[in-house]
């Protein structure tokens, strides 16, 4: 994945034996999401919701500030996802489709390129802590529930 | 010999200690840092699993553990004997979080009940010490999440 271009979307998917109804929760519900994913001072699956969270490495922290874009239900939710201070505004999408009782998930991550070319936002970033929250937290997650 | 008979190794994370807890309960998460075979787990009283573990030389050993004891994020002990074995060793981990740093101390206890030969003293000093200093640690300390 080093060779990924900034301006590909950058795709994580994964399959889990839990049905989509569970994984939709997991994705949405904030008492949930605390359990595996950013610790959010609130969330709301509504177009509009705008949220924010600091994260990043001890020494170097970035605000992150997200509006909710799309929602429907079981099936897909998006929510733009830009840095305070810098440039570029870029959008994450979760597609939920049925896979034989459990559900597919992936995560589409689009517009990168529209922030600053510097390492702290390149692609492959991206796909490392998207692929550790598909295959180690809400796998771990939807295991646990 | 019963001193000789326990095996303790401690060490210190740079994770919060429910991401520990996690780490040391959860099947999922146990399979990549623990035993690849791990069926499922429960850090609940009385709880047991069985699972088979390959080894280098193509033999194969059945592990047999039995949750005896769960303080949620403190401590848990089983059980663990292997298919050979008629009585049980005893393991504990123990945690102890201080902001976001962990200590973790492992007691494997009651060594000399493993009747295998291959399960000595020294092996499992080796083997705990792989665990706790360094896949263990790898596995909580990955910040994956902070390069998003």
């Amino acid at each position: 994945m080093e060779t990924t271009s900034r301006s590909q979307p950058v795709i994580v998917e994964r399959s889990y034996s839990a049905p989509v109804e569970k994984v939709w929760r997991a994705l949405t519900d904030n008492e949930q999401m605390k359990q595996w994913f950013f610790k959010l001072p609130e969330f709301k699956a509504e177009p509009g919701f705008e949220f924010e969270f600091e994260a990043g490495k001890d020494e170097k922290k970035f605000m992150h500030k997200c509006v909710v874009k799309e929602v429907i239900p079981n099936q897909r939710l998006s929510y733009s996802w830009r840095y305070e201070g810098y440039e570029g505004d870029s959008l994450v999408s979760f597609d939920l489709s049925d896979d034989n009782g459990g559900t597919h998930v992936k995560i589409t991550h689009t517009g990168l390129d529209t922030f600053p070319n510097v390492e702290d936002f390149a692609p492959k970033n991206f796909n490392t802590g998207w692929s550790y929250f598909l295959n180690d937290a809400l796998a771990g997650f939807l295991e646990k529930e | 010999m019963k001193n000789e008979a326990t095996v303790t190794v401690t060490q210190t994370y740079q994770a919060p200690v429910d991401r520990v807890w996690q780490a040391i309960t959860n099947a999922e998460q146990m399979r990549r840092w623990y035993f690849l075979n791990i069926i499922d787990f429960e850090p609940e009283t009385g709880f047991g699993t069985t699972f088979d573990e390959k080894y280098d030389d193509g033999s194969t050993r059945r592990h047999i553990w039995k949750v005896v004891d769960v303080i949620p994020e403190k401590m848990i002990s089983y059980e663990w004997r292997t298919g050979n074995d008629a009585d049980n060793s005893l393991v504990t981990f123990v945690l102890a979080a201080e902001g976001n740093i962990t200590s973790i101390c492992v007691i494997h206890e009651r060594i000399d009940r493993f009747t295998d030969p291959d399960i000595t003293l020294e092996n499992l000093q080796k083997g705990w010490g792989y665990f706790i200093d360094t896949t263990l640690k790898n596995f909580v300390e990955q910040t994956s999440e902070q390069l998003l």
